[in-house]
């Protein structure tokens, strides 16, 4: 905002019985300053006015220039004459000239002394001979040789300069026209110095004011994503648990059935075997159908559905252990420790990987001892299962596609679509142990 | 075991009703219980409205139900009997015992649970009333069976609750 008390101090400082035209000015300036604070924001508005002031006043062509950013060109802000026959092409010259400082030497000069430069005589022609062509031609035809470049001065520095050029006279400005235009300047520079900070300022907090919005956009979509996210898991786990269902229910209703009636009809030739012999032989194969059916069964079992909602999820590992593991062979462990709240899906899951780390240990490990261990880790829940084993090259497996590895990509798949990861440290000979972290459900 | 012990039969015969939804089962259990002179044949049926209508035709002693069946499984099929025939005795026959399911069918009146594989002989056991009451559960899923009537029962009774959920083993996490 402009100091209006300075404003008005220099109003008094005005000498006693001056004359009447020092009292338009004074009025003038009152009136620009009462401007400059109504039209903080209008720049252009405010540098037309300045222009229209001083050049009426003064019967000079006003030009305001200004320092462009980067500091080294000037750019034509207003110009302003009376008489449009010398506004106008004056304006289409300067318009059309370099703005390169350094080809300004007068301008130059202002820029870098801060003051006042009253262009006369020999100095005006060494200025007119540093003009581009078109504006050199404009001002000779114009029969200007006298001009006076003002500082617009703010906050130290020079951001542009007020040219007034004379026509008609080759009088030099007075004293008292100098300071005038001078004051004038400095307040054009001082509202245009405000107007940019306004306009910085109002672009910091619109600035600041996008960020938030940014930001609450951004922790919203987040927190959507996360959901459907979430939904999505769930809906895959379920998808995932009624294949399985359907496969079980495939597997009990038909091949359990047509082995089992196999079984009933061998036992049934067995005893009305002719021979013991055939009675042994049917006995064999009676045997491998019942081999047949127990592994048929603990397929079954392996795909039913997870009874983590019912028994938790210890007990649901437990009972999959009971079943699967011949007794006692190897000896296994299951805890739990973890405290943290985990939705049913992520419990499916935890319960799929163990289902499928054990189903690993038993095929391939040789193991005489196995973990399970369920805890709290950071950010969400880790299942460790581990058995001393024979272990294997990782890589080797990926390498030679094992048998087992199936069942590892699958786990990883697991644990991977549910926001989790899990890895696998082994060594031939030195045991297995598998990490699945899970992340717990943020409300 | 000879084959003689069972092929005589002491006293009046025991009129068997099949209901196997899986026809090469249901053919092959025919054929089981006409091995045994112990055994007749009261009928087959594929289903729990088959198997109602065979028990309402004549007299039946024993069922050998399959559990998972359309239209109401082994326990309407088990009451459709015991409606028509209150002392019959209920023989379940299942690929997989699950407690629900087991609890299903005993409440349904089946005294033994057999699972598909048994040896013939259990079968024609537990048809002539020779069986011991089998479940063919596992341990752990006998174990929370046990625990599961033991909860209906104290609700049922209104005894005070155990200090611990019983289902729950110590490391439990629900």
């Amino acid at each position: 905002m402009l100091n209006e008390e300075r404003f008005d101090q220099r109003i008094a400082e005005l000498p006693k019985g001056a004359s009447r035209r020092d009292h338009a000015r004074a009025e003038a300036l009152s009136e620009l300053s009462a401007r400059l604070s109504e039209s903080i924001s209008d720049v252009d508005g405010l540098l037309h006015s300045v222009v229209e002031l001083v050049s009426s006043f003064l019967g000079d062509t006003a030009v305001i220039r200004l320092l462009a950013e980067g500091g080294s060109t000037m750019t034509v802000a207003a110009v302003h004459d009376a008489n449009p026959m010398i506004a106008e092409p004056l304006r289409a010259a300067l318009e059309q000239s370099s703005n390169e400082i350094a080809t300004m030497v007068p301008h130059a000069a202002v820029l870098s002394e801060a003051q006042p430069i009253q262009l006369i005589d020999d100095s005006f022609i060494d200025a007119l001979e540093q003009m581009p062509p078109l504006a050199r031609k404009t001002v000779q035809d114009l029969g200007m040789r006298v001009a006076l470049i003002c500082p617009l001065r703010v906050g130290g520095r020079v951001i542009g300069t007020l040219g007034l050029w004379r026509h008609g006279k080759d009088t030099p400005h007075s004293e008292r026209d100098r300071k005038f235009a001078q004051e004038l300047a400095d307040r054009a520079a001082l509202a245009i110095g405000n107007a940019r900070l306004v306009e910085r300022l109002r672009a910091e907090i619109d600035q600041r004011k996008q960020n938030e919005d940014n930001l609450r956009l951004t922790a919203e979509l987040l927190k959507q994503v996360d959901q459907k996210r979430r939904a999505l898991l769930e809906h895959l786990v379920s998808a995932q648990e009624e294949e399985r269902r359907r496969i079980a229910v495939d597997v009990h209703d038909d091949s359990i059935q047509a082995m089992a009636a196999i079984g009933v009809r061998l036992q049934i030739m067995r005893r009305r075997a002719a021979s013991h012999e055939m009675a042994d032989q049917l006995e064999h194969i009676e045997d491998a159908v019942t081999e047949t059916i127990a592994r048929l069964r603990a397929l079954l079992f392996r795909l039913e559905a997870a009874p983590v909602e019912q028994v938790g999820l210890v007990r649901a590992i437990q009972r999959y252990i009971a079943e699967v593991f011949p007794e006692n062979v190897p000896q296994t462990r299951v805890t739990s420790t973890m405290t943290k709240e985990l939705d049913s899906a992520m419990h499916i899951v935890l319960y799929r990987v163990a289902q499928e780390a054990l189903s690993n240990v038993l095929k391939h490990a040789q193991a005489e001892r196995v973990t399970v261990e369920l805890t709290d880790a950071v950010g969400g829940v880790q299942l460790t299962v581990s058995d001393d084993g024979v272990g294997f090259s990782p890589s080797e497996a990926i390498r030679h596609a094992l048998p087992g590895h199936l069942g590892m990509r699958s786990m990883h798949e697991r644990a991977v679509v549910a926001g989790g990861s899990l890895e696998v440290d082994s060594k031939p000979h030195a045991g297995t142990t598998i990490r699945c972290w899970l992340p717990e459900v943020r409300v | 075991m000879s084959q003689q012990s069972y092929g005589d039969s002491r006293g009046p015969t025991t009129r068997v009703l099949i209901c196997e939804n899986d026809p090469a089962m249901r053919s092959a259990l025919a054929d089981l219980v006409l091995s045994y002179p112990a055994l007749e044949l009261a009928g087959t049926a594929a289903d729990p409205d088959e198997a109602g209508e065979v028990a309402r035709r004549g007299p039946i002693d024993a069922a050998l139900l399959d559990v998972r069946m359309p239209k109401g499984g082994g326990p309407r099929a088990a009451r459709l009997v015991r409606a028509a025939h209150p002392k019959a005795r209920i023989v379940a026959f299942s690929a997989h015992a699950e407690r629900e399911v087991v609890l299903e069918m005993l409440l349904a009146g089946a005294s033994e649970y057999l699972i598909k594989g048994v040896d013939d002989h259990s079968i024609a056991d537990a048809l002539q009333r020779t069986g011991y009451g089998r479940l063919g559960m596992p341990l752990m899923e006998l174990e929370e069976m046990i625990f599961a009537l033991v909860e209906r029962l104290r609700v049922a009774t209104g005894a005070v609750p155990p200090p611990a959920p019983p289902v729950a083993p110590p490391m439990e996490i629900r």
